[in-house]
C-alpha cells in the first residue's frame, strides 16, 4: 500500500490555445506539507483547481487514496476529504463567523431534512455535539472572540483565518491552501504558520500554494516548482532554492 | 440575528389576533374577499421567497400555481373527490413536476433555470389555452369551481361558501405556511440554503451539493405555489390560463422584493402592504399601477435591497450608533 | 405550387431567422460580458420599432438612415440603463439574482411606459420600398428583400467588429475571462457599458428593421424576449455563432411550420423540441462546456 495520499500523473490542461499545465507528475505523502511554488502564471492555481474538481484535466489522472478522482465534481471530492481554500477571500459574508463554520461542518452531521425542520430530538443532540467541535475549531483558529460577527465585517487577516476554519470544519484529510498568507502582515503570517503547523500535527496532509518564500521554506518539507505549466524542480526548499533554473524562473518572471 | 425576532414575533402575534377577531368589527363580505386574496398571495409570495433564497428566480412560479389550481379543480369537479384530498395532491403534483425541471436545469451554472422556467411557463400556457379544451376549458378556462365543504356526519357541516368562513380557512393555511417557512429558516437546512445563495463555490468546497439543495428548495417552493393555486381556484371559482401566465409573476416578485427577500416575514409584509396600497389607492391609476410596480422593484433593488422588513433593524442600528457617539 | 410555398416559407424563414438572430446576438453579448440575463432586452426591440415609426412615418426619413438612427438611439439608451441600473448592482452580493429582478422590473417599466406614451394599439409603419420582385417564380416584396439584405449586412458588420477591431478583441477577451482581461489592462467597466449598448442597439436595429413588416405595439417586447430566450437556449448561452444559428433555425421552423400547422401547435412543437434538446444536449447546438 502506497503511502501516497495523492498522485498526479501526466496532468495536462489546455484552455483554448493556451497550455496552462503540461505533463505534470508529482505525489503527496500522507502527513506532509507540500508547497507548490513558481512565478505568476506558472499554473499553480490551475493545478489546484483540477485537484479540487473545479475543472477536468485535458489529459492525465489524479488519484486519491487509490481512487481516480479527476472526473469528479467539487462537492464529491470534498466529501472524500479534500478541502480547499480560495485565493480570493471567499466567505459567507452575510452570516456570522459561527454560522460560517457550521456550514463547513454540515456534511459530518448527516442530519435529516425532516429532523432539521421540526427540530427533532436526535437532530438536536447531533447539533449539540457539533457545536462543541465548532467551538474548538474557532478557538484553535483564534476566532472565539468573534462568534457573532458577520463575516463581511472581519478584518482581512481574520477573514483568511475564518476561511481556514471553515475548511477545517469539513474534516479534511488533504487540505489545499491557496495563498493563505496573502495580504497579511508579519505578525499575522507568523500566527497563520503556527496554525498550519498545528494542523499538520493533527495528522492532516497539506498542499500549499504560496508566494511568501520565507514562509514556504520554514514549513514545507518538500516543494514542487512550476514554471510555464511544467515542473522544473522538486525537493526540499533549501535544495530547490539553489537550483539556477529556479532562480532564473523567478527573476525572469519579475519583469 | 437570532435574538431580535422575539419582539417582532410579539408584534406579529398581536396583528394576527386582531385579524382573528376581525368579524366582530365588520361583516362586510368585500373586506374578507380582499383578505382572502391577500392570504393566498402571501402563501404564494412565501413560496417565491423560498426559491429566491437559493439564489434562483423561477419565472414559472405562477405556472406552478396554475398547475395546482387546475389539478385541484379537476380532481374535485371531474373525480368528485373532496377539496381536502385534491389540495394535497395538487401540491404534490406541483412539487414533483418542479423536481423534474430542477433536476434538468439546476445542475448548470448560469441562467438555465431562469430561461427554462420562462420556456416552461409559456409552454404550459399554450397547452392550457389551445389543447385538450374539453379538459382544461381553453382560453376561457374552468368555471364554477366549488367551494370546499367539510362535514362530519351527525356533528357539523361547514360549507365554506361565505367569505368569512373561507377567511378562517386561509388564515390557518397562511399560519401553517409561515410556520414551515420559519422552521426551515431557523434550521440548519435554512442555513445551508443561505450559504449556497451567498457563495456556491465555497459551499461546494465543503462538500455541499448545491444542486441537491437547490432542487429541494425548488420543490418546497413549488409545492406551496401549488397550495396557493388550489386555494385560489376554489375561492375565486374561475381560473383561466392567463391568470397564471408569466406576467402574473411580476407583482409577487415586487411583493417579495419590497417586503424583504430572504426573511420569513418580508413576503408577508410586502404582500400585505402592496396589495392594500394597490386596492385602496393605486387602482385608480389604471395602467400607471403596473408602471409603478416596475419602478418600485427597481428602486428597492437598487437602494434598499433588504426590503422594508429591514427598516426596524436598520433604525435600531443607526440609533445605536448615534447614541454611542454621545 | 407546393414547392413555391416552401420557397416562400424559406425566404420568410431567412428573414425571421435574421431578425431573431440579431436580437439573440444582442442578448448573448450582454450575457457573455456581464453575466446578466437582460429581461428588458425585448423592450429595446420594441423601442427600435417606435423609432422607425416616428422617423419613417412622421418625418419621412429613409430606411437606411432610420436603421442607423435606431442603432445609435437605442444603443445610447442601453448604455444609460447599464450605468444607472445594472452597474451599481455589480458592487453588491447576489448580483446575478438582483440584476435579473431589476431587469424584470425594467422590462415592465419600459413596456407600460410605452403603453402610456404611445397607446396600446398597433401602429403601421409605411414601407419605404414598394413593389415586388419575382425571383424564378418566387414572389417577394422589395421591403422584405431589403430587410433581409440589411439584416445580413448588420450581422456581417458585427462579425467584423468583433473579430477585426481592437475593441472587438477586448470584448471577446472579457467574455472569456474577466479577470485575465483586467490584468491585461482592459477596462472592464467600459467594455461592459459598451457591450450593453451594442447588445441593445442590435435589438433596436432588429425592431426598426421589422417595423414596416409587422407593425409596432408596446407589447412586442414581451413576445420578442420569449423568442430571444428560445434562440439562446437553442444555440447555447453566450455563444455568438450559436445565436446566429439558433435564430435561423427558429426562423425556419416557424415559417415552414406555419405552412402546415396552426400557430399554437407550432409554438407547442417548438417549445417541446427545445426542451428535448435541452435534455439531450444542454449546451445547445453550439454551446461550450
Amino acid at each position: 500500500m502506497s503511502m501516497n495520499l495523492l498522485e498526479v500523473a501526466h496532468l495536462t490542461k489546455r484552455f483554448g490555445g493556451i497550455l496552462a499545465v503540461n505533463d505534470l507528475n508529482f505525489s503527496i505523502t500522507k502527513g506532509e506539507i507540500l508547497g507548490l511554488i513558481g512565478p505568476n502564471g506558472a499554473g499553480k492555481t490551475t493545478v489546484f483547481n483540477m485537484i479540487a474538481g473545479m475543472f477536468r484535466p485535458t489529459s492525465g489522472e489524479i488519484t486519491y487514496m487509490g481512487e481516480k478522482i479527476h472526473r469528479f465534481k467539487t462537492s464529491r471530492i470534498a466529501q472524500l476529504g479534500i478541502i480547499r481554500t480560495f485565493q480570493l477571500t471567499n466567505l459567507f459574508g452575510d452570516m456570522t463567523v459561527k454560522q460560517n463554520v457550521i456550514v463547513g461542518s454540515h456534511q459530518n452531521l448527516g442530519i435529516s431534512i425532516w429532523g432539521s425542520i421540526f427540530n427533532t430530538s436526535p437532530t438536536r443532540s447531533k447539533e449539540g455535539r457539533i457545536d462543541k467541535e465548532i467551538d474548538s475549531i474557532l478557538t484553535f483558529m483564534g476566532l472565539s472572540d468573534y462568534y457573532d460577527m458577520l463575516a463581511k465585517n472581519l478584518t482581512h487577516g481574520l477573514q483568511r483565518r475564518l476561511a481556514v476554519a471553515i475548511a477545517l470544519a469539513a474534516e479534511p484529510i488533504l487540505l489545499l491552501l491557496d495563498e493563505p498568507l496573502q495580504g497579511m502582515n508579519h505578525q499575522e503570517v507568523k500566527e497563520m504558520l503556527d496554525c498550519i503547523t498545528a494542523i499538520k500535527q493533527q495528522g492532516k496532509t497539506i498542499l500549499l500554494v504560496e508566494h511568501n518564500m520565507k514562509a514556504v521554506t520554514s514549513i514545507c518539507e518538500k516543494v514542487i516548482v512550476l514554471n510555464f505549466g511544467e515542473k522544473i524542480d522538486e525537493g526540499s526548499p533549501q535544495k530547490v532554492m539553489q537550483n539556477p533554473k529556479v532562480i532564473e524562473a523567478y527573476l525572469g518572471g519579475e519583469e | 440575528m437570532i435574538k431580535k425576532p422575539k419582539i417582532i414575533d410579539i408584534v406579529y402575534w398581536a396583528i394576527f389576533i386582531g385579524l382573528f377577531f376581525l368579524p366582530l368589527f365588520t361583516k362586510e363580505s368585500y373586506i374578507f374577499h380582499i383578505f382572502c386574496l391577500i392570504g393566498i398571495n402571501i402563501i404564494f409570495a412565501c413560496s417565491l421567497n423560498t426559491i429566491l433564497n437559493i439564489g434562483e428566480l423561477n419565472l414559472a412560479q405562477t405556472t406552478f400555481m396554475g398547475i395546482g389550481a387546475y389539478i385541484s379543480a379537476l380532481i374535485v369537479m371531474r373525480l368528485a373527490l373532496p377539496f381536502w384530498i385534491a389540495m394535497p395532491i395538487a401540491m404534490m403534483v406541483s412539487a414533483t413536476i418542479s423536481l423534474a425541471i430542477g433536476f434538468l436545469t439546476l445542475r448548470f451554472k448560469g441562467a438555465y433555470f431562469l430561461l427554462f422556467t420562462f420556456l416552461f411557463a409559456e409552454l404550459v400556457r399554450v397547452l392550457l389555452s389551445n389543447f385538450w379544451i374539453g379538459l382544461f376549458g381553453g382560453v376561457p378556462g374552468l368555471t364554477n369551481i366549488p367551494r370546499p365543504s367539510m362535514s362530519i356526519p351527525g356533528l357539523f357541516s361547514i360549507k365554506f361558501s361565505s367569505n368569512i368562513e373561507f377567511y378562517y380557512l386561509i388564515m390557518i393555511l397562511v399560519l401553517v405556511t409561515i410556520f414551515v417557512m420559519r422552521r426551515i429558516d431557523m434550521s440548519r437546512l435554512g442555513l445551508l440554503f443561505k450559504a449556497i445563495s451567498q457563495s456556491e463555490s465555497l459551499a461546494e468546497s465543503t462538500g455541499l451539493s448545491a444542486m441537491k439543495f437547490k432542487i429541494l428548495g425548488c420543490a418546497i417552493g413549488c409545492g406551496f405555489a401549488g397550495l396557493a393555486g388550489s386555494l385560489y381556484a376554489h375561492f375565486v371559482g374561475i381560473i383561466t390560463p392567463h391568470d397564471f401566465s408569466i406576467h402574473a409573476v411580476l407583482a409577487p416578485v415586487a411583493y417579495v422584493v419590497v417586503g424583504g427577500m430572504g426573511s420569513v416575514y418580508g413576503p408577508v409584509l410586502g404582500t400585505t402592504f402592496l396589495m392594500a396600497l394597490s386596492h385602496f389607492y393605486l387602482r385608480q391609476f389604471g395602467l400607471y399601477e403596473l408602471l409603478i410596480y416596475g419602478v418600485i422593484i427597481i428602486m428597492i433593488i437598487r437602494f434598499m435591497p433588504e426590503g422594508l422588513i429591514s427598516i426596524p433593524r436598520n433604525v435600531s442600528h443607526w440609533y445605536g450608533r448615534l447614541s454611542k457617539k454621545e | 405550387m407546393e414547392i413555391m410555398l416552401l420557397f416562400q416559407g424559406g425566404l420568410n424563414g431567412i428573414m425571421l431567422g435574421l431578425n431573431y438572430a440579431l436580437i439573440a446576438l444582442g442578448l448573448s453579448l450582454i450575457f457573455g460580458i456581464m453575466g446578466i440575463v437582460n429581461f428588458a432586452h425585448g423592450e429595446m426591440y420594441m423601442l427600435g420599432g417606435y423609432v422607425a415609426y416616428f422617423l419613417i412615418g412622421r418625418f419621412g426619413l429613409d430606411f437606411f438612415s432610420t436603421i442607423i438612427a435606431a442603432v445609435v438611439i437605442i444603443g445610447l439608451f442601453g448604455m444609460l440603463l447599464e450605468k444607472f441600473i445594472f452597474r451599481p448592482l455589480t458592487m453588491r452580493p447576489k448580483e446575478a439574482l438582483t440584476s435579473m429582478i431589476a431587469a424584470v422590473g425594467l422590462a415592465w417599466v419600459i413596456q407600460m411606459g410605452a403603453v402610456i406614451c404611445f397607446g396600446d394599439l398597433d401602429r403601421n409603419v409605411p414601407s419605404t420600398f414598394k413593389g415586388i420582385i419575382n425571383i424564378g417564380g418566387v414572389i417577394i416584396t422589395k421591403e422584405r428583400l431589403a430587410t433581409i439584405i440589411i439584416g445580413i449586412i448588420l450581422v456581417l458588420l458585427l462579425n467584423i467588429f468583433l473579430l477585426r477591431t481592437r475593441i472587438g478583441s477586448a470584448i471577446r477577451a472579457v467574455a472569456q475571462d474577466k479577470e485575465a482581461a483586467a490584468l491585461q489592462g482592459i477596462q472592464v467597466s467600459r467594455i461592459s457599458s459598451l457591450s450593453f449598448g451594442i447588445g441593445s442597439a442590435l435589438a433596436g436595429s432588429a425592431g426598426a428593421l421589422m417595423a414596416p413588416i409587422f407593425s409596432v405595439s408596446p407589447f412586442l417586447g414581451g413576445e420578442v424576449i420569449l423568442k430571444a430566450f428560445l434562440v439562446v437556449i437553442l444555440g447555447g448561452m453566450g455563444s455568438i455563432p450559436g445565436a446566429l444559428l439558433g435564430g435561423l433555425v427558429l426562423g425556419f421552423i416557424e415559417s415552414i411550420g406555419c405552412l402546415f400547422f396552426s400557430v399554437p401547435s407550432v409554438s407547442a412543437i417548438t417549445f417541446s423540441l427545445i426542451i428535448i434538446l435541452l435534455i439531450i444536449k444542454p449546451q445547445g447546438l453550439l454551446g461550450r462546456d
